[in-house]
């Protein structure tokens, strides 16, 4: 009994140490329990008459913003790490410039820029959406996979060759594993900015954690403006924490890693 | 076993390789020596069809290589280089076991051969749990060797494999290869610039220069015949006596006959540890003995010199 | 003899150009601003440009299989260049043709193959430029001598009748002053951004425990998106505007320039931040020791010998925040704050996409110019090491 409790003492402290944990408990309490903070609201905007946004549910709007964000990441994923296998690979080398060129020219258009053109294709909503946050994701992802896959050894590469490995288990027993830091760092990137995109994407009709905001700005609503951006931005944090909570857990030995550790040079001169 | 015929190879319009033939034999320890840009290592991946020859044949095992499909060649000859190449993100183990799991061989096959491995090659167990980058130098180079030995190959082609380790760990890699060599009767076709390397490790050698072979044959052959002056200078006009010296082993010159000298020498050691014996102890006469310790004779100053060869 | 193709890219480009030309359409007609629009495929364009540039494509795919690489990157660039000018003239003289047999209220606006075709020329370009390794210098000279001539071009009216070109002219005066107050607000966040973000580096280098809590910190505020950031600075600052009327008098508001300076200066920090630390930490130890050897104290070791090494690092730094911002001061105009892109998010509202391309057009060339000018100041203060 004592030692169950001493347990469950040690685990409840490594919670707490943990502030991934408390923000993601943060942000289901927002989620979920903003109506309750009514009273809040209306003390801080005593103009507004209705101070909760009720046009769709907290948790609705979440899940339409993870979902837009899931699905995008994952077809950015899919073509940003091809697309990175491709100019990686003897055949595909002399296309490495302009991929990189093209993909550098998508990064500086703004995002509504990208979601307004998406609009005669797709018409209003999630779909020019959906396009916009692939459209965004490919570069950081085609970037990590990039840069991951010419960061394997040289020597393990020719060892790999000479020894007898296919170009297929090279690709997939050695070269991935060993740039999936990278790619992970890549996602990473891209689910942030794709977080930030889709809340942008409710300025042409998408449902999202943006649709408050949007609707709060225009309306002049603060009271709005403020529940959708404290959502958003704890997901996006908690998000990010995730990634890190990830990477740590997936890297297979210490100095892998792409960050650089950001060194203690802690002397004081003299 | 291996025979090249004509093969020629161009890079950017330079010859890298020009009208090379060649015929390595089962068995030998084959070493390719020249100065850097010889043409070398062009010639020892041109084998494994890491390199597709321009012009001229290559054969393995009596089979035209660009008949084979080079990924089944690869896997059935060993490949050491000079960077190791040990895959970062496996262990040890793993990287060992590269090879069989390619073949397919079953989890018990390829643990056995592990275990045969390490004992063959003194391999601290200890090791094999451990990632790459916790190893020194020389111990990765002994796993390459390790890796390259794995699924049992008879051919096994190394590209300057010592070159990038300090004097000690090369020596004992050196040693370790010859033994082993002598154990198992592999072909060996053996890549460097060194030519003290060379003599140690050769019972063939092939001397390159510009792309062209220039002589081959057997180790004594080339030193005591060198076909003209390139070979001669490469390996040192002057000390070729001292080379040679580094060569021969002392129960070739020792005589049987007891006059009562002291110190002691092995009969396989060279004649020129003996002499470095007789100069440390300062005396003119060695006691030769076996492995076990039984005297086989005696070898004085006078018999080194004696038997030595006209150059 | 199978033809062996040398330059695959280009060949791939030529494809791409072709599919347009013969699928796409090269503008698009509509009756007035708010109708539906009528496709135009490139053949309906006027002869001479059109002809031009099927030709230029088909030379371009010609080319592909040429083996030389200097021949063939010259002769590349100045085809891409015809089909360029065929593309550009081509809708321009097509719009000019159409508007004059049609009522006012018409709109001729540029079409998917216009776009691919421009796209396609200047890739080709940038492929051959990077082949023959062209020296910098030559290809400044190619950009400003295409930049001349597309100037001239615009003055000589040529495009006068596309849409693109009518909306820009009608919102022509505004244009300028959101312009302004685009690069005002990109210019304030990066004043601020350096303010604040050299002393904090200087405060991470000394104090090793800080670096943990400024850098996750900083890293937090990045992963916010923007117009979160934005929205969440309006009610605290139209509260402080309200209790202090000296913030009102100053311009400070819940709306306007104020929360998106703000945001845009945290925002740029941690590029700034980690480029420069990571710049500095590599500074080398023996110069540092030397330094403080012969005397220099901890203000005179950052000023002297720090700062002026760490260069490179900051001016990288700035560039990655120089270029964010630019793309991020867009949505500034959600806030209020004006910019260019007000023109893109007008445009939304009113199904205006020619509006939208006027704000977004000059914001990518801006980030473009950003880019290119950092780049430059790197290059030369690398060379002064």
């Amino acid at each position: 009994m004592r030692a169950d409790v001493a347990r469950l003492g040690a685990f409840m402290r490594q919670c707490a140490r943990r502030p991934g944990l408390w923000l993601a408990f943060l942000l289901i309490s927002c989620i979920f329990a903003m109506p309750a903070a009514e009273p809040l609201f209306r003390a801080l905007f005593p103009t507004d008459p209705r101070p909760i946004y009720t046009r769709a549910s907290f948790l609705e709007l979440t899940l339409a913003h993870c979902w837009l964000v899931a699905i995008s990441s994952l077809v950015a994923g899919s073509i940003g790490i091809g697309l990175g296998i491709f100019v990686t690979r003897e055949s595909g080398r002399e296309f490495a410039p302009i991929v990189s060129a093209i993909a550098a020219i998508g990064q500086t258009f703004p995002p509504v820029a990208v979601l307004a053109l998406a609009i005669p294709l797709l018409g209003y909503g999630g779909g020019p959406t959906l396009a916009a946050l692939i459209l965004y994701a490919i570069l950081p992802i085609l970037e990590g996979a990039v840069t991951g896959l010419r960061a394997v050894p040289d020597a393990a590469r020719d060892a790999a060759t000479g020894m007898g490995f296919d170009p297929q288990s090279l690709l997939w027993r050695i070269e991935l594993p060993l740039a999936s830091p990278f790619i992970l760092a890549g996602l990473r990137n891209a689910v942030i900015i794709n977080i930030g995109t889709a809340t942008i994407g409710s300025s042409v009709g998408a449902l999202s954690l943006g649709s408050p905001i949007i609707e709060g700005l225009s309306a002049s609503n603060p009271a709005y403006v403020i529940q959708g951006a404290t959502i958003v931005a704890l997901l996006a944090v908690v998000t990010d924490r995730a990634f890190a909570w990830l990477e740590d857990f997936l890297r297979p030995a210490p100095n892998l890693s792409p960050k650089p550790a950001y060194p203690a040079i802690g002397k004081d001169p003299i | 076993m291996i025979e090249l015929h004509s093969v020629s190879k161009h890079f950017d319009g330079a010859a890298a390789v020009e009208n090379f033939s060649l015929r390595i034999e089962a068995g030998a320890l084959f070493v390719l020596i020249g100065p850097s840009g010889s043409g070398k290592s062009t010639v020892l991946r041109m084998i494994n069809a890491m390199i597709e020859a321009d012009q001229g044949k290559i054969e393995l095992r009596g089979q035209d290589i660009r008949s084979l499909d080079p990924v089944q060649l690869r896997r059935g000859v060993g490949y050491v280089i000079q960077s190791v190449g040990l895959f970062p993100h496996w262990t040890i183990r793993e990287n060992i076991a590269a090879v069989p799991r390619l073949l397919g061989w079953s989890d018990a096959k390829v643990s056995a051969r592990i275990d045969e491995i390490v004992e063959l090659l003194q391999i601290e167990s200890s090791l094999l749990q451990r990632f790459p980058r916790q190893l020194s130098g020389g111990q990765q180079q002994r796993i390459g060797v390790a890796r390259a030995l794995a699924a049992d190959p008879d051919i096994i082609l190394m590209d300057e494999p010592f070159a990038a380790l300090d004097p000690l760990s090369r020596a004992i890699l050196q040693e370790e290869l010859r033994s082993l060599h002598a154990r198992s009767g592999k072909t060996i076709v053996f890549v460097t610039h060194d030519m003290d390397e060379a003599l140690r490790l050769a019972t063939n050698m092939a001397v390159m220069n510009k792309g062209r072979l220039v002589q081959s044959g057997a180790r004594e052959e080339i030193l005591l015949h060198p076909a003209n002056d390139f070979v001669r200078d490469f390996f040192g006009r002057e000390a070729m006596q001292l080379r040679l010296l580094d060569i021969v082993p002392v129960r070739a010159r020792m005589k049987r006959r007891w006059v009562g000298a002291i110190e002691t020498i092995a009969a396989g050691a060279s004649l020129k540890q003996a002499l470095n014996l007789m100069l440390a102890r300062r005396c003119a006469r060695l006691r030769v003995e076996d492995e076990s310790g039984a005297r086989l004779g005696e070898i004085d100053i006078a018999d080194i010199v004696a038997g030595g060869h006209e150059s | 003899m199978t033809p062996i193709v040398h330059n695959r890219v280009l060949l791939a480009l030529c494809l791409v150009g072709a599919l347009a030309a013969l699928y796409g359409e090269f503008l698009n007609s509509a009756p007035n601003r708010l109708a539906g629009s009528v496709a135009l495929p490139l053949w309906q364009a006027p002869l001479l440009e059109a002809a031009a540039a099927m030709a230029g494509l088909g030379a371009l795919t010609v080319l592909a299989f040429a083996a030389q690489v200097k021949l063939r990157s010259y002769a590349t660039l100045l085809v891409a260049v015809l089909v360029l000018w065929a593309s550009l003239s081509g809708a321009g003289h097509f719009a000019t043709l159409l508007s004059s047999a049609s009522p006012p209220a018409a709109r001729y606006s540029l079409g998917a193959t216009f776009w691919t075709l421009v796209a396609v020329a200047l890739l080709a370009m940038l492929d051959a430029v990077q082949r023959m390794k062209l020296a910098l210098a030559l290809r400044v000279g190619l950009v400003a001598a295409l930049c001349f001539g597309f100037v001239l071009m615009a003055q000589a009216g040529r495009f006068a009748d596309l849409s693109l070109a009518k909306e820009f002219s009608s919102h022509r005066a505004i244009f300028f002053s959101e312009l302004g107050r685009h690069l005002a607000l990109v210019g304030a966040a990066i004043f601020f951004a350096l303010c604040m973000g050299v002393p904090l580096t200087a405060l991470v280098l000394r104090k090793a425990k800080a670096c943990g809590v400024v850098f996750a910190s900083l890293g937090i505020v990045q992963t916010i998106p923007s117009i979160a950031l934005f929205g969440v600075l309006i009610a605290p600052l139209s509260a402080l505007s309200r209790d202090l009327p000296f913030l009102r008098d100053l311009g400070v508001g819940g709306t306007g320039p104020a929360p998106a300076i703000i945001a845009l200066t945290l925002y740029s920090l941690l590029p700034l931040v980690r480029s420069f630390y990571t710049g500095l930490a590599e500074v080398a130890e023996d110069v540092k020791d030397a330094a403080i050897g012969m005397g220099f104290g901890a203000r005179n070791l950052f000023f002297a010998v720090e700062l002026p090494l760490g260069l490179p690092a900051l001016l990288s730094g700035l560039r990655v925040a120089t270029i964010q911002a630019i793309g991020l001061a867009a949505v500034a105009a959600l806030i209020g704050a004006g910019g260019l892109g007000a023109f893109v998010f007008q445009g939304v509202g009113e199904y205006a996409l020619d509006l939208v391309l006027v704000g977004a057009i000059p914001i990518i060339l801006l980030a473009l110019a950003a880019d290119f000018i950092f780049q430059m100041l790197i290059a030369s203060a690398r060379r002064r090491i």
